[in-house]
């Protein structure tokens, strides 16, 4: 029923349809609610788009307008990746977005070493004993194997 | 049938298109502004469709065009080039409307009962422009609210006035593909308007 009224609606409100198909149409329409339905809506959305037709002229473009297009592209190619994601999130979210985002990297880039740093003044450990605490790879076998063991062999709790 | 199409015969139109794309893909200057000039026309009649300022209609046409010339390099020439610039007028008006609504859009939840069945059953000649204006921005807003496709489907068929078979040779599909689209995205718009428009009856 439905496949009907697709493929013959548009031609049937745009009265295209001869008088026979149009007669068929109708009787269609009148048996099948499905079928109304879908007319119905169609004939309320074309209704509806009706009110987007404009009463007035558009404007026309001025004999300067592909000139105001060029300069744009021009503008756009000089202002870049952040000019275009400026442009896009609205100046006043991308500036201080771009500030909070350089304060995380250099904080990043600080957080690290400073910490590092730190640590070493902590242990009050002389640069050379420090190089010396540098695990070879087969302590570090031994230590990953001794956490393991004591994973496994840890007593359970009561 | 609307201007671009009317102008020449669709395979003629279509090679002129293809040549035309591959220029301005290649960075031609003066093809693209070929293709400037040659839709700028309808560009500016579907922008002040849906966003009323004389203004405003230039500055998104010159919007548009500016991404056109960024884009055109990812244009596939599968569907036609004016299908794709009407795509991305309809959506850089929705950017516009979405940007502006809290100055000029009517809010549909503001309508007086009495406005409603206006809307729905006043015949569209009849209130005065500038009422007819705050309708026709409620039908963008509603138009909103359904995919993309579909909002160009309307516009192109019902605001545009193109044929099945021209909206089918635009869209690169059978002319079946097309009604069946088209029924289901008038289907929405009306479920969209009948619950917006006529809940508070």
């Amino acid at each position: 029923m439905g496949h009907h009224v697709q493929e013959q609606l548009d031609d049937y409100l745009a009265k295209l349809l001869d008088s026979a198909a149009h007669a068929n149409f109708e009787l269609h329409v009148a048996g099948c609610s499905d079928c109304r339905d879908a007319l119905t809506a169609a004939r309320e959305a074309r209704q509806c788009m009706e009110w987007l037709a404009p009463t007035e002229a558009p404007p026309q473009p001025g004999p300067d307008f592909y000139y105001r297009v060029a300069e744009s592209i021009e503008q756009k190619r000089t202002t870049g990746w952040f000019g275009t994601l400026a442009a896009t999130m609205r100046p006043r979210l991308a500036y201080p977005l771009a500030v909070l985002g350089l304060l995380l990297v250099a904080w990043t880039f600080t957080y690290d070493s400073r910490d590092a740093e730190d640590g070493l003044i902590a242990m009050e450990y002389p640069a050379s004993e420090f190089a010396q605490m540098i695990f070879s790879d087969a302590d570090e076998a031994l230590g990953q194997d001794l956490v393991m063991r004591t994973l496994v062999e840890l007593p359970e709790e009561n | 049938m609307p201007g671009v199409l009317a102008e020449a015969p669709p395979n003629r139109s279509r090679d002129w298109e293809t040549a035309l794309v591959r220029n301005c893909q290649s960075g031609d200057p003066e093809a693209f502004r070929l293709l400037v000039e040659r839709y700028q026309g309808r560009v500016f009649a579907i922008a002040h469709t849906l966003v009323r300022s004389h203004q405003d209609v230039e500055d998104i046409a010159q919007q548009v065009f500016t991404k056109v010339y960024f884009r055109i390099r990812d244009f596939d020439l599968r569907a036609a080039l004016i299908t794709w610039i009407y795509k991305i007028t309809i959506n850089e008006c929705y950017n516009h409307l979405r940007k502006y609504r809290p100055h000029r859009m009517v809010c549909v939840a503001e309508m007086t009962e009495a406005e409603a069945y206006q809307m729905e059953n006043v015949p569209a000649s009849d209130p005065s422009p500038q009422r007819r204006a705050e309708l026709a921005q409620m039908v963008s807003l509603l138009l909103g609210k359904v995919s993309q496709e579909e909002r160009l489907l309307l516009l192109m068929k019902e605001v545009e006035g193109y044929s099945i078979e021209d909206l089918a040779r635009m869209f690169a599909c059978n002319e079946n593909t097309v009604k069946v689209k088209l029924f289901r995205a008038r289907r929405k718009l009306a479920q969209l308007a009948r619950k917006k428009l006529l809940r508070r009856r």
